[in-house]
């Protein structure tokens, strides 16, 4: 694992805690619905724009889907992918 | 039944239009509070504007005998607010119609929703039903082509801007919604005219919400679909549903809106303008309600549809409840509940007729004792 790669996945649970107060002894799975611990739309918004503010990087509009979105690891991969083509 | 002046004059007033004063009791009410000279007129002024009744008061207090117990410049400022509606069916029909070809064209189902189908059916294309933004129901599988017609037909994704008086793009964070909820296009806009400075057409391809426990089957609805001819209006005409499906998708378009908290922030919460689309088509269902329940029930959708009724039937004293049978099928605790916009169950406190009156609805969300109200 690089330490680019450790970076973005602490910093990431961060501020997917951070946004959508969750349980502090939640534990996220890789097919953790996000839907289904708090994540709507108006949050999802937040969440992203937190996310390009942190690791510099834009969602393209081809990112901007329900299914990036759905679980934790998909959207994780989508940052993860954003941060290395940066 | 009229309704009580608890919340004084100005609110049984527009309560009375809500309801609608075709029925001589109500009528009678009605005029004797217009003429009573206790109506504070800046009060009903400021409560017809919150609940979207402005072109209906006005239009109610146009028979000579009620013109002279209004003061002149609201009556004129009224009048103008009439005018400025009545004036726009024609280029907002005819927007409707050039739309609703344009995508029959593409073999597109559509149907009109809201004030696009009630304005002519339930209230005679009067102008007194305020015109908005054009809401239309089709398809997910379609939802790429209608933007793509749309675009054909000179619309774009935008918002206006008052000022400059020029469309201007939808915020990224807006487009990010949208793109995110996707039973929704983004609002899709053309530019008007001095009067209608702007048509707005709002396409869903949901009757619920995204991720709703609750659907619609579309393709079943879209099936019903005739078109109505609009009222002084020759050779225009709107896609409509059949009426069980226009009762349903507007009830739950309140259930949606009342229930999620999130749109009380967004300044969309009920008003009495919705209340009264479903207490006229609740009237013109009258008779077919087996239709209605068969429907209700297949869909798996009576919680939220009792959430309005009830709240309909205390508030207005309508009786649909008991006119479908279903009485004390829920209790208080499901009237008060809400959806908070971070996605935990939520209460309201005071009854729904509170919380159409009162001009600080957040009060009533607010927490109490460590609680949630």
């Amino acid at each position: 694992m690089t330490a680019m790669k450790t970076r973005v996945d602490e910093q990431y649970e961060a501020i997917l805690r951070q946004h959508m107060k969750v349980e502090p002894d939640l534990v996220f799975q890789d097919d953790t619905v996000l839907g289904d611990v708090g994540l709507d739309s108006l949050t999802a918004v937040d969440v992203m724009l937190s996310l390009e503010d942190t690791f510099g990087i834009t969602f393209p509009d081809s990112m901007l889907t329900y299914e990036v979105f759905r679980h934790f690891a998909s959207l994780r991969d989508a940052v993860q992918k954003l941060v290395d083509e940066t | 039944m009229v309704p009580d002046l608890t919340f004084g004059p100005e609110w049984a007033t527009l309560e009375l239009l809500c309801i609608g004063i075709d029925a001589p009791d109500r009528r009678a009410r009605f005029e004797e509070l217009v003429t009573s000279g206790e109506l504070h007129w800046g009060e009903l002024l400021e409560q017809a504007i919150r609940n979207k009744m402005e072109a209906m008061l006005a239009y109610h207090l146009l028979p000579e005998h009620l013109v002279g117990a209004v003061p002149d410049r609201i009556f004129k400022h009224l009048c103008g607010v009439y005018d400025a509606n009545l004036y726009r069916r024609k280029p907002w029909y005819e927007t409707v119609h050039r739309i609703v070809t344009a995508f029959e064209a593409k073999d597109i189902p559509v149907a009109g929703r809201k004030q696009v189908s009630f304005e002519g059916s339930l209230y005679g294309g009067d102008g007194s039903r305020r015109l908005g933004d054009m809401d239309l129901l089709i398809l997910p599988r379609d939802m790429q082509t209608a933007t793509e017609v749309l675009g054909d037909l000179g619309f774009e994704a935008a918002n206006y801007n008052w000022t400059s008086e020029e469309l201007v793009p939808i915020p990224r964070r807006d487009m990010m919604i949208y793109r995110l909820s996707p039973d929704h296009l983004p609002v899709m806009m053309v530019k008007g005219d001095r009067i209608t400075r702007f048509f707005d057409v709002d396409c869903a391809s949901s009757m619920t919400w995204f991720k709703s426990p609750y659907e619609i089957p579309l393709e079943e609805a879209l099936a019903t679909v005739e078109h109505r001819p609009i009222p002084g209006l020759d050779g225009l005409s709107v896609p409509v549903l059949a009426p069980q499906y226009e009762m349903i998708g507007t009830v739950m378009h309140l259930f949606r809106e009342a229930w999620f908290e999130r749109w009380l922030h967004m300044e969309q919460d009920v008003d009495l303008a919705k209340f009264g689309d479903v207490i006229r088509l609740w009237r013109s269902l009258r008779g077919n309600l087996d239709t209605l329940k068969e429907a209700i029930d297949r869909y798996a959708i009576r919680q939220p549809v009792l959430w309005v009724l009830e709240h309909m039937d205390r508030t207005f004293h309508t009786s649909t409840v008991a006119e479908l049978g279903w009485q004390g099928l829920v209790d208080d605790s499901w009237l008060s509940s809400a959806h908070s916009p971070s996605g935990e169950p939520r209460r309201w406190r005071g009854t729904m007729r509170q919380r159409l009156q009162t001009k600080d609805r957040k009060a009533l969300f607010a927490e109490i004792g460590g609680q949630d109200a």
